[in-house]
């Protein structure tokens, strides 16, 4: 096991590498950072001395490869819109992000599991019509207007919850369902059809006829059989997540990663850029790694060497 | 059955590690954001607190925060107002009426054409304890000039040497006769900045802290997120009724506007019109509306230039320019943004020297027949004129869609491109590839006539292409004006630059705008001339 986590950690690098690359070309080739560091008068000395101060005059080629090379020793050089070390700015920022992750991931499930088992279940009735239109409903409305009309119902009418921000416990609440029913809509499906597929198999039969209780069936055959799709999509979800925290973020003026990217592409602050997306990149995959690892754990028909 | 036992014994291990990753990873994410800030003389804030507690604490929502504390370093307007709460400057404009006033400069003397001389403000200290003094002065401005990295660096180069004549004394020399040497020395990043503890900063390569005079001192800073301040208590103007002053950043409007509604912000800046109600009849927070310098304007293009050499166009034809001008129904326009404007024929708006009602509070002559009959001596047949704009400010694509509306109404055939403004500045505006006609809106934070015309000074025609009797005048009027120490001739000589840059048309002037913010009642404070947010003066009932 030691052994295949060390391989998949290993396997990591050439993607994170490439997606250096990715980056470049398209916030280089795409725009001119410069337009954004100078003042709407300047003339063309004044734009070129600031080119060739942030080194922006060099090849495009020998631009990128300084920067690899420096990404490799751990330097993903300086903002140039805040003028200090990208890498710190991020990861300032993760823990906010993580936070608003984790909580939306627990809104998720106590939403999916549920919603989930019953519509298998009671398939074709009304629950499961509620369940299933519910899902697509939720999966079709956009983050930001998920998030507005929280605000205005239960912070401008109901004035239960803060707006925006994460200086009081309870501002996490809002931004957090906003992202998770997102996500709970995608999970919610997954297991229902998993669900139906197992209650399908005949080790439930054959429990039934050994005369198990019907929920105890449910839960400790079928849905810890059913969990594998679902824990798939679930690793699946983390990069949607950390994707719709871009605008969640801003929506609710949290403080976190997704933020800092959004305002770092606007001016195309390539070393945020570049840290963030790494970070984001790292994270996505290490949670597929667990996806991965977690299979031995569900079925211990998986051994991995 | 022994399988079954260990099977969920593995199970068991799985969901235990899952939940001491999440326990862990809850706790890294509750650590306290104040642990990768930058904390200063306040030491950490307990932020949550500071919001509870209303007494004495005002938060204002922000669409964007500073990118740097260090005056010199953004010019940004968000970073202007933090750092005019932070750091005085040697003269200031009054807020209401845009006249120079004696701020840590007690009084200063015009002795020639090129020298200045300042008698600074005594017992003034820094938010540190350090006193004010000439040192404080001399160290503050030789440091941006010695630094060409600094954003601000160019606009200072004005100043050839500062001379300090006894501790409360400096001579500023300018490198040439420097008629808005006021104006720019209460510019951006004229803040001045405690010298013995920025010198052990850039030694000890430390981050920079912020240690001015001003009404408030710098507490903590979240990048992107938050700015708290307290009152200096020793402020030289009495210390502010604001205790705590936390400036947020919600770029999101709606969520702006709800966090005012419910009482979460104090003041909220630029409140779009469709929320005016609904701030207006919520019960203590109301809408304030002041004008700013911004100016939306069209720009033409006259003729080529170095980095559009082969450019030809129908807009180099003086009567197909004018036609454009009469083509446009400024009230139309003004309308079309729920009449946040009022029209103007010029940038040089009240109180700013220069300023005539000539050119302000007028609409020009909107006549689409004469602009038709202009076309046609033209002989404008049909070509493609190409109008490039961005979706930055109020309506404007609405606005930019109306202008096409106007000007094919009168035979033009224009090709709209609309994008958004970071492509408008990389592809358009920087590499100076606009065509016919683009639409931007400048302002004029200086209130002095010389940045409104530096445009069309000749070195600097690469958007315009502007040549001819007339760009040849103004040509020497700008240059003759940069230099002129009599106010009313310079004056003067600004209104005939405005008169002829109307007559040649490289610009079109629309409307001047205005903006709004939403304000808490329990906040007592006016929207200055300038809509800065100088909070040293504000009251809290």
């Amino acid at each position: 096991m030691t052994r295949y986590i060390f391989s998949r950690l290993l396997q990591m690098i050439p993607p994170l590498i490439g997606l250096t690359l990715i980056l470049f070309v398209l916030l280089r080739i795409g725009g001119d950072p410069v337009a954004h560091l100078v003042r709407p008068e300047a003339t063309q000395d004044e734009i070129a001395q600031v080119r060739a101060a942030y080194g922006f005059d060099q090849p495009l080629y020998k631009q990128y490869f300084r920067q690899l090379g420096l990404i490799l020793r751990g330097d993903f050089g300086d903002s140039f819109r805040f003028r200090t070390a990208a890498m710190p700015l991020v990861l300032e920022r993760l823990p906010a992000t993580l936070e608003l992750a984790l909580a939306s991931m627990i809104v998720a499930l106590i939403i999916a599991i549920p919603a989930g088992i019953l519509a298998a279940v009671y398939q074709n009735t009304p629950i499961d019509l509620f369940v299933t239109t519910g899902s697509t409903l939720g999966r079709a409305m956009p983050n930001f207007w998920i998030g507005i009309m929280l605000i205005l119902i239960f912070s401008v009418q109901l004035r239960w919850l803060p707006v925006s921000g994460r200086l009081e416990p309870f501002s996490i609440v809002l931004p957090a369902i906003t992202l998770g029913s997102g996500i709970a809509t995608a999970l919610a499906r997954v297991l229902r059809s998993s669900m139906l597929e197992v209650m399908r198999q005949e080790y439930m039969t054959t429990a039934k006829a050994k005369g198990v209780g019907k929920w105890t069936i449910l839960i400790r055959h079928g849905v810890r059989n059913a969990l594998i799709p679902f824990i798939t999509m679930l690793g699946l979800q983390v990069a949607w997540l950390l994707g719709g925290s871009v605008i969640v973020e801003e929506v609710f003026a949290w403080p976190g990663l997704g933020r800092l990217l959004l305002n770092a592409v606007l001016v195309r602050d390539l070393a945020v850029v570049q840290a963030g997306v790494f970070v984001f990149g790292f994270v996505v995959m290490a949670a597929n790694l667990l996806v991965d690892i977690s299979y031995a754990f569900l079925d211990p028909r998986i051994r991995y060497r | 059955m022994l399988e079954r036992i260990k099977l969920s014994r593995n199970f068991m291990l799985f969901l235990l590690s899952m939940i001491v990753m999440v326990i862990l990873s809850a706790c890294a994410a509750s650590a306290p954001a104040g642990d990768a800030q930058t904390t200063a003389a306040g030491g950490e804030a307990d932020a949550s607190s500071e919001i509870a507690a209303d007494n004495g604490t005002v938060v204002i929502g922000m669409n964007e925060l500073p990118t740097s504390l260090d005056p010199p370093t953004d010019w940004a307007i968000a970073a202007t107002w933090i750092h005019m709460n932070i750091f005085d400057c040697l003269v200031w404009r009054d807020r209401e009426t845009a006249e120079f006033e004696p701020w840590l400069a007690e009084s200063w003397e015009n002795i020639d054409d090129t020298t200045w001389r300042f008698k600074l403000r005594e017992g003034v200290t820094f938010h540190n304890g350090e006193e004010f003094n000439a040192d404080a002065v001399e160290w503050t401005y030789r440091r941006i000039l010695e630094d060409d990295t600094m954003i601000t660096h160019g606009q200072w180069t004005f100043i050839d040497s500062i001379n300090i004549l006894s501790p409360y004394e400096v001579e500023i020399k300018t490198v040439a006769p420097e008629p808005a040497f006021l104006s720019k020395m209460s510019g951006t990043g004229c803040g001045i900045q405690a010298p013995q503890q920025g010198m052990a900063q850039a030694e000890s390569g430390a981050e920079y802290t912020p240690i001015g005079t001003g009404p408030f001192q710098f507490v903590e800073w979240a990048k992107d997120d938050h700015v708290t301040m307290s009152a200096n208590e020793s402020y030289w103007q009495g210390a502010p009724e604001i205790k705590t002053l936390i400036w947020r950043s919600m770029p999101e409007v709606s969520t702006r506007v709800a966090s005012l509604l419910t009482g979460d912000v104090d003041l909220v800046i630029s409140v779009p019109a469709q929320d005016w109600d609904r701030v207006n009849n919520n019960e203590g927070t109301s809408i304030e509306q002041f004008l700013t310098t911004q100016v939306m304007l069209l720009a033409l293009r006259t003729g080529p230039s170095e980095k559009n050499p082969d450019w030809t166009g129908v807009t180099e034809d003086i009567r197909v320019r004018q036609a454009i001008s009469y083509a446009i129904d400024r009230q139309a326009l003004i309308d079309l943004i729920d009449g946040m404007g009022i029209p103007v024929l010029s940038r040089v708006t009240p109180p700013t020297l220069g300023w005539s009602d000539e050119f302000v509070n007028q609409t020009g002559d909107y006549d689409p027949e004469r602009a038709k009959e202009l076309l046609q001596e033209a002989g404008y047949n049909g070509e493609e004129l190409t109008f490039n704009s961005s979706t930055s400010w109020l309506n404007q694509k609405e606005v930019a869609e109306a202008i096409t509306a106007m000007l094919e109404a009168v035979g033009l055939n224009i090709d709209l491109q609309v994008m958004d403004v970071t492509t408008f500045r990389e592809q358009i505006y920087f590499p100076y590839k606009n065509e016919e006609l683009y639409m931007d809106s400048l302002g004029n934070s200086f209130f002095d006539p010389w940045i409104t015309v530096l445009s069309e000074r000749s070195d600097r025609r690469e958007r315009s292409g502007w040549s001819g009797e007339n760009a040849d005048r103004v040509d020497e009027l700008i240059r003759e004006a940069a230099v002129n120490m009599d106010p009313a001739a310079r004056a003067e000589q600004y209104l005939e630059i405005q008169r002829l840059i109307n007559e040649d048309a490289p610009y079109i002037y629309l409307y001047q705008m205005y903006d709004t913010v939403g304000l808490s009642d329990h906040l007592n404070w006016n929207p200055p001339l300038d809509g800065f947010l100088w909070m040293g003066d504000a009251k809290i009932e």
